[in-house]
């Protein structure tokens, strides 16, 4: 029920939002296809939802593969690199470096790649989720006291002991850190990449061909469902985390009450 | 044959600061069922000689004997345990996981596992915290873990460097006379690093004192209390007498002068 609580102060300020939208909206009489008003949007949604749903599901499971991919391989690579400190050394740069590349903007050239389908979405999804998963894991792995690496050592743990019994639980909290953050990093790259050109019924086509027509009332109705859909899977993830690290959550709230 | 055997032992640090030197011609054997301390100021290599018994460290020169093997051979035949000053608890795992540890990574059947789990933390007292998580826990109740799993194994050898540091006084003496209980029944020798005199001339059969920087053996103290040791020991005059009998050895180093156990504490805390 605490929790519940904690949440009301967010819950009001998102109410307030939504009502000042509206009166804004209201005072200034904006047009709609400037800036629809919240309702104007929901009704909306009502009729295109049909359509806005398929194109939904497709793009979620686009952004979905690209996470599993980029997400998989990153934390594999991370296991690789984390056993070979020179291996580390040389990548560790580059990957913090390739936070500054703006990914997206490769988004027209996976398509001369891997073709105007799912794949080239999929790809940016990929390449967006790697790096934060890279660095995070690695980090996760390598960060481990010395004093508990000590311990191992004492009790005579071989490396691959150290491995999965200390490094890994270890990278836990880090490796979801990261996790969370590429829900949102994959739904943005499938979407964003859909503008450059795919399938009629995707989130991205749609936003894009509403908008250009003018029709914002369902480019914003679109924009939504993307919204719900990356805090679904948001959730989801944190969900999982509380089940696979729980003395964390446990922690927190230790240290919070 | 001692249990423990340092010959002439040496170690220097090496840095880009330049060598320290540690320890010099440190030779000291321990028997089998002995209860011996370390004590000596800040800096004074006291740990250092714990660490290379645990073969966590190489010496720089000199031999060293560890139930009649090399340091090496006797951590890869698990012939001891350790605790440190930290309890060094993993998070993610339960008290009773913890404790666990060494006897999965010695791959124990599951069977002898539960057992000797149970049997540690009834020993130390904790059997109704095995499945609470160490952050759940106090200090005192931390290192009482770190024990158990120290001799979860039922290692020949107990090594400790500072268990109790971090500790207040009073949670200090308890555990003082609860480790003596516990080594009784397990039949553990114990090497014990502490900055402590009255907690090294409690615990101990013998107190060796070291002389800062680098360390070198400046006295062993015989210690003739009677056993088994409690809160009455304390009182005793040969308690009081041993206690400055050690403190006259240590006292040339001013920096041990004003309490350091406060001022050690109080930066150990982590």
């Amino acid at each position: 029920m605490s929790t519940v609580r904690s949440y009301l102060p967010a819950l009001g300020v998102f109410v307030l939002g939504i009502a000042l939208w509206e009166a804004i909206v209201f005072a200034w009489s904006i047009e709609f296809y400037l800036l629809p008003a919240p309702h104007v949007i929901v009704a909306s949604l009502a009729q295109t939802y049909p359509v806005l749903l398929e194109a939904s599901f497709y793009t979620f499971g686009e952004a979905l593969a690209g996470y599993g991919i980029g997400c998989g391989l990153a934390m594999v690579g991370a296991a690789l690199a984390s056993r070979s400190p020179a291996a580390a050394t040389v990548l560790v740069p580059y990957a913090i470096a390739s936070a500054s590349i703006p990914i997206i903007a490769l988004a027209p050239l996976t398509i001369i790649w891997f073709g105007i389908g799912p794949g080239s979405k999929i790809a940016i999804a990929a390449l967006m989720t790697f790096f934060p998963t890279f660095i995070g894991t690695l980090q996760g792995l390598t960060r481990v006291d010395p004093r508990s690496v000590e311990l191992m050592r004492s009790c005579a743990a071989s490396e691959w002991q150290v491995f999965w019994k200390l490094r890994v639980p270890n990278s836990a909290p880090f490796v979801f850190t990261a996790l969370r953050a590429c829900t949102t990093l994959a739904m943005i790259g499938a979407v964003v990449s859909e503008f450059f050109g795919g399938r009629a019924k995707s989130l991205g086509v749609y936003i894009k061909s509403s908008a250009s027509l003018f029709q914002t009332r369902q480019a914003w109705s679109a924009i939504l469902v993307a919204c719900v859909l990356g805090l679904a899977f948001y959730l989801a993830v944190a969900l999982v985390e509380r089940l696979a690290v729980p003395w964390r959550a446990e922690r927190e709230r230790l240290s919070g009450a | 044959m001692a249990i423990i055997a340092l010959d002439r032992v040496s170690k220097t640090y090496v840095s880009q600061a330049g060598e320290t030197p540690a320890l010099l011609d440190v030779s000291l054997a321990i028997e089998q069922g002995e209860f011996v301390s370390l004590i000596g100021p800040s800096g004074c290599g006291k740990s250092t000689v714990l660490r290379i018994v645990a073969d966590l460290v190489p010496p720089s020169a000199g031999t060293v004997t560890v139930n009649g093997k090399s340091p090496e051979a006797a951590r890869l035949d698990r012939d001891y345990g350790i605790v440190f000053q930290a309890p060094v608890l993993y998070d993610w795992r339960t008290v009773e996981a913890n404790v666990r540890l060494p006897l999965e990574v010695a791959g124990r059947a599951r069977a002898e596992r539960e057992q000797r789990v149970r049997a540690l933390l009834r020993l130390v007292g904790l059997d109704a915290f095995r499945n609470h998580y160490p952050w759940q826990l106090s200090g005192g109740m931390q290192q009482r873990v770190a024990i158990a799993r120290a001799l979860v194994t039922n290692p020949a050898i107990l090594l400790m460097d500072e268990p109790f540091g971090a500790l207040d006084e009073m949670t200090r003496e308890r555990l003082n006379g609860e480790l003596l209980n516990v080594c009784g029944e397990t039949g553990a020798t114990a090497l014990f690093v502490t900055h402590s005199i009255s907690e090294a001339v409690f615990l101990s059969t013998r107190v060796v004192v070291l002389s800062p920087r680098p360390g070198r053996i400046a006295r062993v103290v015989d210690v003739d209390l009677p056993r088994p040791r409690n809160e009455k020991t304390r009182a005793l005059p040969r308690f009081f007498e041993l206690v400055t009998t050690v403190r006259e050895h240590l006292v040339e180093d001013p920096a041990l002068a004003p309490g350091p156990d406060g001022a050690r504490a109080a930066r150990s805390q982590s």
